[in-house]
C-alpha cells in the first residue's frame, strides 16, 4: 500500500478569494482540516469512533508554507502521510496541488497528539492507532521536503509593542462538534490582523491600492498551547518582528480572555507583490522605516 | 466505476448540520459545486475563459436521491462522470460516498448548459469540449 494517501479533492470557490484576488490563507487551512479527517481514518480513527469515544488527534503545531497562489475555479487535490511517530507524537504532512498543472500550492507540516476532546488532556496513542501510524510512517525523502523555518519563532509569552489586531468571541458556527474553534477560523483571525499591521506601520488600504500592491503569506508556524472553545472571548495581539528587503515577519499571540491563557502563538513570513505582474517587490518604505526599537526581534 | 473520476474529497462540518442532526440538503449541493471545479477542467472548459468570466456551465435540470444521512465529522468523497450531451448541454452524474465504507449517500444527475457569460445565453459546446466528451462519456445507467 502506498504511504502517500489521497486526502483531499476540491477547488477554489469565488467566496474563498480575498482582495488580493487569490485564495485566502484560511481556506488552505479548511482544506487541510478536511484532509486531516481522512488521515485520521487511515490511522484507525474513523469519524464514528471519534464521536463515540470523544477522543481524536489534535494539532500541536502546524507549519504551512504557501508555494504558489491559486485563483477562483482552480481544481485542487491533496496528498499526505505520516513522517514519524515519536512517543505519542505523530508528525505528518498534507500537500495541496493545483490540479490544472500539478504545481504544489501549499504544504502543511504538523505534529498531533491523541487527545480527550472534552477535557483537552493529551492521551497515550491507542495500540491500534500507533500500529497504523507506524505502518504508514515514512520520511518521504523522495518528494518535497521543507527547509527549516527561516529565523526565530515567536516565544510563547507576551512581548512589548504588540498591539491589538482582533477582538471577538468564538461563534457557534465556527466550532466543530466538540465545541472547539475550527482551525480555519484561527487562521482567519491572523489573516484579518494583516490589515491592522498595515495600519500600524502607517499604511492604509487606499495607499496600498494606489501603489498596486498586494501582500501574501509565505510561511506560517503555529503552536497550540490551549484549546479555544465555543463562546470564548478572544484577543489577538500582533507585532512586527522584522522587515528587510522583500520580507516582513510578524508575530501573533491569540489569548483566551476567559482564562487569560495564551492559546496560540504564530510566526508569519510574507511579502508584498505587484498586483499586475504577481511578482514580489521591495517592501514599502513604511515597513523599513518602522521604529527599530519596536521590532519584536529585539526581545526574541 | 468505469468513466467516473474522483471530483471531491472532504468532510462534514458541524455548522452544516441542521436541527435533525444531519447534514442539511443545501450542503450536498455545495459538494457538487466544488466537484464541478474538477469536472470543468476534465471536460476541457478553458480555465482562462472560466476565471475571466467568459464561459461557464449552469445547471438547468437536476434529479437527486438522498440515500443515507451524514453527520458532523463524517468523511466523504464524490465521483462524477459525463453521461450525456447535446448541442449546448453536458449531463453529469455525481455520486457521493461515505469514505469509511464507500457506501453511497447521495446521487445527482445534472444537465448543465454551456453559457456565454456576457450575453447570459446558452451557446453550442466548443470543439475542445466536444472532443473531450467523446473519450469521457459513459453509460451512467449501466454504472448504477
Amino acid at each position: 500500500m502506498s504511504k502517500l494517501l489521497p486526502l483531499y479533492r476540491g477547488g477554489v470557490e469565488a467566496w474563498e478569494c480575498d482582495q488580493m484576488r487569490h485564495m485566502n490563507v484560511q481556506f488552505y487551512m479548511s482544506k487541510g482540516s478536511d484532509a486531516f479527517a481522512h488521515l485520521q481514518n487511515a490511522l484507525g480513527l474513523p469519524p464514528a469512533t471519534i464521536r463515540a469515544t470523544r477522543k481524536g488527534l489534535r494539532f500541536k503545531t502546524i507549519r504551512t508554507q504557501y508555494k504558489s497562489e491559486v485563483h477562483v475555479g482552480t481544481p485542487l487535490y491533496g496528498l499526505g502521510g505520516v513522517r514519524e511517530v515519536t512517543g505519542d507524537l505523530i508528525s505528518g504532512f498534507i500537500r495541496l496541488f493545483n490540479a490544472e498543472n500539478g504545481n504544489l500550492s501549499a504544504v502543511h507540516e504538523f505534529t498531533a497528539v491523541y487527545t480527550d476532546l472534552d477535557t483537552d488532556s493529551p492521551l497515550p496513542l491507542p495500540d491500534d492507532g500507533r500500529a497504523a501510524a507506524e505502518g504508514l510512517a515514512d520520511p518521504h525523502t523522495d518528494s518535497f521536503q521543507l527547509k527549516p523555518f527561516a529565523g526565530a519563532l515567536m516565544p510563547d509569552r507576551p512581548l512589548d509593542h504588540m498591539f491589538e489586531s482582533a477582538r471577538g468571541a468564538v461563534d457557534v458556527w465556527e466550532c466543530d462538534l466538540f465545541e472547539h474553534i475550527e482551525m480555519r477560523h484561527v487562521v482567519g483571525y491572523f489573516s484579518d490582523a494583516a490589515t491592522h499591521i498595515i495600519n500600524a506601520v502607517g499604511l492604509t488600504r487606499e495607499i496600498i491600492r494606489s501603489r498596486n500592491l498586494g501582500s501574501a503569506a509565505l510561511d506560517y508556524y503555529s503552536e497550540f498551547h490551549a484549546p479555544i472553545k465555543k463562546s470564548t472571548a478572544i484577543l489577538l495581539k500582533s507585532g512586527l518582528i522584522d522587515a528587510d528587503g522583500k520580507i516582513f515577519r510578524f508575530g501573533h499571540n491569540l489569548f483566551d480572555m476567559d482564562t487569560g491563557k495564551l492559546a496560540v502563538t504564530t510566526t508569519v513570513i510574507g511579502v508584498y507583490f505587484d498586483m499586475t505582474t504577481r511578482k514580489s517587490v521591495i517592501l514599502p518604505k513604511e515597513f523599513t522605516d518602522y521604529p527599530k526599537e519596536k521590532l519584536l526581534k529585539v526581545q526574541m | 466505476m468505469d468513466g467516473y473520476m474522483e471530483s471531491y474529497r472532504g468532510q462534514v462540518l458541524m455548522r452544516e448540520c441542521d436541527l435533525l442532526g444531519h447534514m442539511n440538503i443545501q450542503y450536498y449541493g455545495s459538494r457538487i459545486s466544488v466537484a464541478m471545479c474538477n469536472m470543468f477542467y476534465a471536460i476541457g472548459l478553458d480555465p482562462d475563459d472560466l476565471k475571466n468570466g467568459k464561459r461557464g456551465l449552469a445547471v438547468v435540470h437536476q434529479d437527486s436521491r438522498y440515500v443515507a444521512e451524514l453527520h458532523a465529522g463524517d468523511i466523504i468523497h464524490m465521483e462524477s462522470a459525463v453521461v450525456g450531451s447535446s448541442e449546448k448541454t453536458v449531463t453529469f452524474d455525481h455520486r457521493l460516498y461515505n469514505s469509511v465504507d464507500d457506501g453511497l449517500v447521495f446521487s445527482s444527475r445534472m444537465v448543465s448548459a454551456y453559457m456565454d457569460l456576457e450575453s447570459r445565453k446558452a451557446i453550442p459546446l466548443s470543439d475542445t469540449i466536444r472532443q473531450k466528451l467523446v473519450d469521457l462519456i459513459t453509460d451512467g445507467e449501466k454504472a448504477s
